[in-house]
């Protein structure tokens, strides 16, 4: 599974006037083969938003996809404008949009808003819009990410993991979208390098020009839980961060996002992670903006429990906070924390906390609640491998040479097939990650049939 | 009697394996500590020592050895392949040269055996005299997944002592270690306890794993840190060739506590050489 780290990130200048792209380069003009101006594309967009059916890379779909970045950013800049036109706009928005696009552009936005009558039903075309956007950043991932000024060809996901040239990020035109490069890093050595996120960066934009707003609408709620699964599923860390850390700000003591923040915390201090990491921090003075390991145990911790403050029956949070625990050398408390999930009703997390606090037992000296909590891990999976590994080792250490090899035959009595030798061990860092499709598919109904 | 830590341990060896003959025979009774030592001297192995060469010191208290005919004694050698994602069409089909190259150089006593780990742990093939079978799990190799480098490491140490004979365990990996649950310390203690000698081939263009340098110096093994897979047949006979040349060095522990870490100490009297040996054993 290859991961994909915050390489750069460059935001777009604030200051009127700051339109030009570092070097004084001025973008070249698109090419005709695409809507040519800022109201075509807008007409091209709310129909593709009307016609797109969830969860399929359709036409409408791919027609959006193949648009490169300097049309997103005109894109994003007239999308901005027109939510905010049918939010019923106070003065000051207003003046600000004239400001930014001046007052005749404006005043067709005015009449563009009309004719579509989009103020009619506002929420549920933003719903529609944000549905659109996460389709094509989940099933056509390298969508709007290029640079160049001609469309690109939408690949499916699973396709873009081959190295590209290395560009480093202009700083973008006022009121488009920011620049983030990200490294792709497969089986810890980091490979590649290429823009990322604009959809996902669209996508969340329009979430928050929603009224009611993410925290009051159950359908946005479960939008940012399913996309934030869906990214930790695919270690997309550098998409995934400013979902959650955006999540957060729109909607403060929410479990699942708070939760998130530790689960991503807690794979920062994760070997997949540090492995890239630390390579980068010999030559590098900012590694992927990943914290050092202390530093993301104590704010794995620190999310965690926010999270259980929120609704003390996440009890899944109690494991990580465990397991972060005992990462901290604390293992009295780990112990603690991870005993309270041990009768989860959850198949998943009742084994992590078994295998977890088999090894709290074990590093505590207690061999024999060791072996039983291993054993019990073993019963819930029984084809899992993390389990017989750690009965193989237990009993090794304690000089019991016939079980240690007994715990290796019945690993090696598994057979190569991996479908049918599920180890939840291996989604661990993961965190809500193991549900995504089931989410991602909830979301999607969810989407579609908002009225 | 109280016994030592049996991984760290053989049984009593009735009688060295003269040429020809299969797998030692193994009784019980007495404990006794096998030390397999390379002797090298400006990189080429030293030849024709006797046990009045050596000199073996547990925990600083010198002790009778005898010395095996190590070059006689069948192998166990078991291949550890890293066939996580990073294994591109190319390095496999190196990797499948390279290990048909050294099983073509085992001799009809040896026995091979061949387990692969991505994050999925796999035994290919169980020890066995027919090469034939090793060569058929090789062909079936492809890369995919995450790398648990410690978990395919300790499953490999398993299989070489799961029967008797000189275990040689010979890893290939070319990522670093994101998915397994063992904790690298604790194989690494278990490989410190083990009667088995790791050779690791690291082929990483960003660092070799600090583990296989911990796992080859724990077992007295050899890490070989190879800038690209094309030249791994000629790395994988020179692990068999020098392997072969290595001395088994046996003793019964005298005046010594069992219990706990013991440190031993090889030397070859008058002689300026280079001698490579586990640094250690585990005592229970």
């Amino acid at each position: 599974m290859s991961l994909r780290l915050l390489l750069c990130l460059a935001l777009a200048l604030a200051a009127p006037g700051a339109g030009r792209v570092a070097g004084g380069v001025t973008p070249p003009p698109l090419t005709p083969s695409l809507p040519p101006g800022p109201f075509d594309r807008l007409d091209t967009w709310i129909a593709a938003v009307e016609a797109h059916k969830a969860g399929d890379l359709d036409e409408p779909a791919r027609q959006v996809a193949a648009w490169p970045r300097p049309v997103l950013d005109d894109l994003f800049r007239y999308q901005q404008a027109l939510l905010t036109l049918m939010a019923r706009p106070s003065d000051a928005d207003r003046a600000a949009l004239v400001r930014n696009l001046g007052k005749a552009e404006v005043g067709r936005l005015v009449r563009f808003a009309g004719a579509h009558r989009l103020a009619a039903n506002s929420q549920r075309f933003i719903k529609r819009a944000v549905l659109l956007h996460t389709d094509i950043a989940i099933l056509s991932p390298d969508s709007g990410n290029s640079l160049e000024t001609a469309p690109a060809r939408p690949s499916r996901a699973g396709a873009g993991e081959a190295a590209r040239a290395t560009r480093l990020p202009e700083a973008p035109p006022p009121g488009a979208l920011p620049r983030r490069l990200a490294g792709t890093a497969l089986d810890g050595q980091e490979f590649g390098t290429e823009f990322t996120g604009a959809h996902w960066d669209i996508a969340r934009a329009i979430v928050d020009r929603a009224s009611p707003r993410a925290a009051a609408d159950a359908d946005l709620r479960l939008w940012y839980r399913a996309t934030v699964a869906f990214l930790s599923a695919n270690y997309a860390l550098v998409d995934l961060a400013p979902q959650v850390f955006h999540a957060q700000l729109s909607m403060p003591s929410d479990a699942a996002v708070d939760f998130a923040i530790g689960c991503l915390y807690e794979t920062y201090a994760s070997p997949r992670l540090r492995t890239v990491a630390d390579a980068r921090t010999g030559n590098r003075s900012s590694p992927f903006g990943i914290p050092p390991v202390w530093r993301s145990l104590q704010q794995g911790e620190i999310w965690f429990r926010e999270a259980l403050k929120a609704d003390p029956t996440l009890v899944e949070a109690h494991v990580r906070l465990g397991h972060l625990a005992s990462l901290r050398g604390r293992h009295a408390e780990a112990r603690t924390e991870i005993l309270q999930a041990v009768s989860s009703t959850d198949p998943d997390v009742e084994y992590f906390a078994r295998l977890l606090l088999g090894a709290e037992d074990e590093t505590l000296g207690d061999f024999a609640r060791a072996g039983e909590s291993y054993r019990r891990a073993a019963e819930l999976f029984p084809l899992a491998q993390s389990p017989q590994l750690a009965l193989s080792q237990l009993a090794e250490r304690q000089g019991r040479r016939r079980d240690a090899l007994a715990g290796a035959g019945r690993l090696f009595a598994m057979g190569p097939d991996e479908r049918a030798r599920l180890d939840p061990w291996w989604a661990y860092y993961q965190g809500d990650g193991r549900h995504a499709d089931t989410l991602i598919g909830q979301m999607r109904d969810a989407l579609a049939k908002a009225r | 009697m109280r016994r030592f830590a049996p991984l760290g341990f053989v049984l009593a060896i009735a009688g060295a394996a003269a040429p020809g003959q299969q797998t030692p025979t193994f009784t019980s009774g007495v404990e006794v500590v096998r030390v397999d030592v390379l002797v090298t001297s400006g990189g080429i192995p030293v030849a024709g020592l006797t046990r009045n060469d050596f000199e073996l010191l547990d925990n600083a208290v010198p002790q009778r050895i005898d010395v095996l005919a190590s070059d006689q004694t069948p192998l166990n050698v078991v291949l550890a392949f890293d066939t996580s994602g990073s294994l591109t069409a190319e390095r496999r089909d190196h990797l499948r040269g390279a290990a048909t190259g050294l099983l073509d150089g085992l001799r009809a006593s040896d026995k091979a055996g061949l387990v692969t780990f991505s994050h999925v742990v796999v035994q290919r093939s169980t020890l066995t005299s027919d090469v034939g079978q090793v060569r058929a799990a090789l062909d079936g190799l492809s890369g995919g997944g995450d790398t648990a480098l410690a978990d395919g490491c300790y499953a490999a140490l398993m299989l070489g002592q799961s029967e008797p004979g000189r275990a040689l365990v010979i890893v290939f990996s070319d990522g670093v270690d994101t998915a397994s649950w063992l904790p690298a310390e604790r194989v690494l203690d278990a490989a410190s306890r083990a009667d088995v000698v790791a050779y690791a081939v690291s082929v990483n263009p960003a660092a070799t794993p600090a583990f296989l340098k911990d796992l080859t110096r724990a077992t007295g093994g050899r890490l070989y840190e190879n800038r690209s897979t094309a030249d791994l047949r000629d790395t994988f006979l020179q692990v068999l060739d020098e392997f072969r040349h290595r001395y088994v060095l046996t003793y019964t522990p005298k005046s010594v506590e069992r219990a706990g870490w013991h440190r031993l100490t090889v030397r070859v009297k008058g002689r300026r050489v280079d001698i490579q040996a586990r640094p250690g054993y585990m005592g229970s």
